[in-house]
């Protein structure tokens, strides 16, 4: 009891305040619900403790992995701190159904994964968790959640040990099936252990961060931390919210200093467009970018490219003729930053009336990519050749990028996050060239309900996916996909714009009218519209060219 | 267990009882089987234990037994020696019976008893009133039943329910014969309230031991929600579960109150109302309690503070 406040009835007085690194965490062994406290600091040796099994200790190395991407930046060393993972202290226990308490020597599996972060987050940031809030969700070392057994009784234990506890972290993936189990506890979903950071911290963490930029050698490393984020790329965060929020406190309450401001700027812009394809970002002027190393230049200009294809600024008249002028006329003499610069001037040119100069780019890039080994690279290229190929309806395009499919796959293959890219642009192509086969539906169809894949390539696929059955005649089976993406529009982010353009299709194919469509879909995502409808009249050739 | 070694278990252990098939201890007397898994060793420990991590020598186990609990009689398990430890408060005081040992009314005087679960064996646990629960003992778990060690109710057809149990039976009585069973008409309430004068001081004892126990749970979570505890559902729904178990008690005093009986639960019932009133009296003005059943309590006893919300209690 005296660990924490938890269990401690609510109008009792004396109960103890939230210590620094010590987090409520919960198991169900046969039927015993147990509650135990994880901490790191010494403890009474006449409680009982448990040891961590194996798989609860490779949840702590992955909870260690974890903690510092899902934070916008660490100012703490967690090397020593990670060397240690916290004890389970029994508190108490509940018994769901008629038996003998379980009280485990060993605790094991992955549900600590969210209590284990939240309990280094607490040391590492100095900061109490709340009384109220407990976790039970695994995660993995990028931070994602993920379901956990025995929810249901897990919840109902808490309810009855713990009365000062009424928030429950659940994973986003399980919430739906026990959002009704949750008694008189509030049942919290959360996608990532950013968001569950943001949950249980609030504004505690901008605060933290806001009094680390009070020393200037941490200042210049934080700096160097979200100027380094932004550079690596999307997978780098799971969640880009947090980084863009911190570097905007930053921005606010940090002192002035130019090269600072900018490259915070910088991090702030490229996180919101990872995030919600928006952000602004200023273009440097030349004295900036000449002094930078080439490799950084090089990979600020593809972002700049990036941010001006997907959000529409800077425009394109600031960026790219600087930046072609960094990419080699030969591509086979680029390096792969170089490659990678040259792959996104194709994704603006694409958006900007330019689509057969975009193809041909990127076949391009995509071979040079190939020459040089790095094939792990090539799945985004490989990608906008079947979209561009389909779109442009250039039938020996598409053969080719068939062919250097092939090859790719005789070698070493695509990696497993690219390839449902390439999948999803390889059955679209084939729509749009009269390739509407029984296979490409197929494919199509396994997409949409793959879990594993972006919830952006699924909602994509089932949107190609009846458009491909109503073009094949089974209007019936058109409606079911689109009925399925309706009841689930809730559960995923731009889902409305999937089914905006379903609806667009139904009404190209004639069924329905898509009112307002353009301004519609221009408001859910305006950057490559005001691109595309400077380059395009009619809808059907926007909608033609427009990436989703 | 199966159910022929149950009855001559029974039929052994309480040879005052009436035998099976009459009317004292019928099949319907028995509850379902629980099934108490024992603890084993665990393997992972060995493997995983590091030195310098002392592992504290386990307290008394927590059991949960339904079948134990309805009887009064509280469980904990001794890693140590193995044994089901089981024990009451006094006034609930029982004892234990193994086949072959007789027993008789009066015999029952303890309130700790210990259950070795190192051998294979079938136990009873009895007060002086008859048996309460029966167990038995195998290599890999404990199985437990209730014993209701008193007749069925004469309820109508469209009351019962199919597997209902012989107390859920008898808490339906409770309600036929105070006109709170919706199925039920006024001339059901007349056997029903005569049936606890035909069967026997003993059998009304039973009953009577069971009503205050379950009275004690009532006043546990009333406790529970006085202090600030926890309860593990919304406020709502634990609320209205309490008010019903009350009925239900209510319902098991007047049965016992028209058989001349029931004085030892009319004094603890008056203890927990003075607890469940203080509990009303400063109840959430924005949490609605109310059903059907509820309101006829209200509307039968203003008093009563189990009624619905949505009507003021009445203090008397």
């Amino acid at each position: 009891m005296a660990l924490g406040p938890w269990c401690w009835s609510m109008h009792a007085t004396g109960a103890p305040e939230m210590p620094l690194g010590v987090a409520p965490a919960v198991t169900l062994r046969g039927g015993t619900v147990a509650l135990w406290a994880l901490t790191s600091g010494p403890v009474d040796s006449s409680l009982h403790r448990a040891a961590l099994g194996a798989e609860a200790t490779a949840s702590w190395h992955a909870a260690v992995l974890a903690l510092p991407r899902s934070l916008p930046v660490l100012w703490r060393d967690l090397r020593d701190l990670a060397q240690h993972p916290p004890v389970p202290v029994h508190l108490c226990s509940h018994l769901a159904e008629p038996g003998i308490e379980r009280r485990d020597r060993v605790v094991d599996g992955g549900s600590f994964g969210l209590a284990f972060l939240l309990q280094l987050a607490s040391r590492v940031l100095s900061l109490p968790l709340p009384a109220d809030i407990i976790a039970s969700v695994a995660i993995d070392e990028l931070g994602r959640t993920s379901r956990v057994d025995g929810l249901y009784e897990k919840l109902d234990g808490i309810a009855t040990l713990a009365p000062r506890i009424s928030r429950a972290l659940v994973a986003a993936s399980q919430h739906d099936e026990v959002r009704s189990s949750g008694g008189r506890l509030q049942l919290v979903p959360v996608r990532t252990a950013a968001q569950a950071l943001e949950v249980v911290f609030g504004d505690a963490l901008g605060i933290r961060l806001a009094e680390a930029g009070s020393d200037d050698a941490r200042r210049r490393e934080l700096v160097d931390a979200f100027f380094r984020l932004a550079l690596v790329g999307r997978g780098a965060a799971v969640d880009w919210s947090p980084v863009e929020r911190g570097a905007r406190i930053a921005l606010r309450d940090w002192p002035p200093a130019f090269d600072d401001r900018y490259r915070l700027q910088f991090a702030a812009g490229v996180a919101a467009r990872h995030e919600r394809n928006a952000g602004e970002i200023a273009v440097p002027g030349p004295a900036w970018l000449d002094a930078q190393p080439a490799p950084i230049r090089v990979g600020v200009l593809t972002h700049l490219v990036q941010q001006c294809a997907d959000t529409g600024t800077p425009s394109p008249e600031q960026i790219e003729p600087y930046a072609t002028t960094q990419v080699p006329k030969d591509l086979g003499a680029a390096f792969v930053p170089q490659l990678q610069l040259a792959g996104a001037l194709a994704r603006l040119w694409a958006v900007t009336g330019r689509p057969a100069d975009a193809l041909e780019m990127q076949q391009r890039v995509a071979r040079a990519f190939v020459a040089t080994f790095e094939d792990s690279q090539v799945s985004f290229q490989l990608s906008e050749w079947f979209r561009l190929a389909g779109a442009l309806g250039d039938e020996e395009a598409f053969a080719r990028a068939e062919a250097f499919l092939a090859k790719v796959e005789a070698t070493c293959g695509l990696t497993p996050s690219g390839a449902p890219y390439v999948q999803l642009a390889r059955a679209r192509a084939g729509i749009e060239l009269g390739q509407n086969t029984a296979e490409t539906r197929d494919r199509l169809d396994a997409l949409s309900r793959d879990l594993s894949v972006p919830a952006h390539v699924r909602w994509s696929a089932a949107r190609w996916s009846a458009r491909a059955w109503r073009r094949a005649g089974e209007r019936a089976l058109a409606e079911e996909r689109l009925t399925a993406m309706e009841l689930e529009r809730s559960k995923a982010p731009h889902a409305a714009r999937y089914l905006l353009l379903a609806e667009f299709d139904a009404a190209q194919d004639g069924q329905g009218t898509a009112e307002a469509f353009m301004d519609r879909l221009a408001a859910l995502d305006p950057g490559p519209l005001t691109h595309l409808r400077q380059a395009y009249e009619a809808d059907a050739e926007i909608v033609r060219f427009y990436p989703y | 267990m199966t159910t022929e070694q149950i009855e001559a278990f029974l039929a052994q252990a309480f040879p005052g009882q009436p035998l099976p098939g009459q009317s004292g201890l019928d099949a319907g007397a028995v509850g379902d089987a629980e099934r108490l898994l024992l603890p084993e060793p665990q393997v992972d420990e060995a493997r995983t234990s590091r030195p310098g991590v002392a592992i504290v020598p386990p307290a008394l186990l927590h059991v949960r037994s339904d079948a134990l609990e309805a009887a009064g009689i509280e469980a904990g398990f001794d890693e140590d020696t193995r044994a089901l430890v089981l024990t009451a408060s006094a006034h609930l005081a029982f004892g234990l019976a193994e086949p072959g040992q007789l027993r008789t009314s009066g015999d029952a005087g303890g309130t700790r008893f210990q259950v070795p679960t190192d051998r294979a064996h079938a136990f009873g646990v009895w007060s002086a009133a008859g048996p309460l629960a029966i167990g038995s003992v195998g290599p890999r778990a404990i199985e437990l039943r209730v014993v209701n060690a008193w007749p069925a109710p004469p309820l109508p057809a469209s009351v019962v329910i199919a597997n209902w149990s012989r107390w859920h039976a008898t808490m339906a009585a409770g309600r036929v014969a105070r006109g709170f069973e919706p199925d039920a008409t006024e001339a059901d309430a007349i056997p029903a309230r005569r049936w606890l004068r035909s069967v026997t001081a003993d059998q009304r004892a039973l009953i009577e031991r069971f009503a205050i126990v379950r009275l004690h749970a009532i006043e546990s979570q009333l406790l529970r929600l006085q202090e600030g505890l926890g309860v593990d559902q919304q406020l709502d729904f634990a609320w209205q579960s309490l008010c019903w178990h009350r009925d239900d008690v209510e319902g098991l005093r007047v049965l016992l109150r028209e058989a001349g009986a029931g004085q030892t639960l009319a004094t603890a019932v008056r203890g927990v109302d003075d607890i469940g009133r203080a509990v009303r009296f400063s109840w959430p003005s924005d949490i609605d309690v109310h059903d059907e059943r509820l309101q006829r309590v209200s509307e039968a006893d203003p008093g009563a503070w189990w009624g619905s919300t949505r009507r003021q209690v009445v203090w008397l």
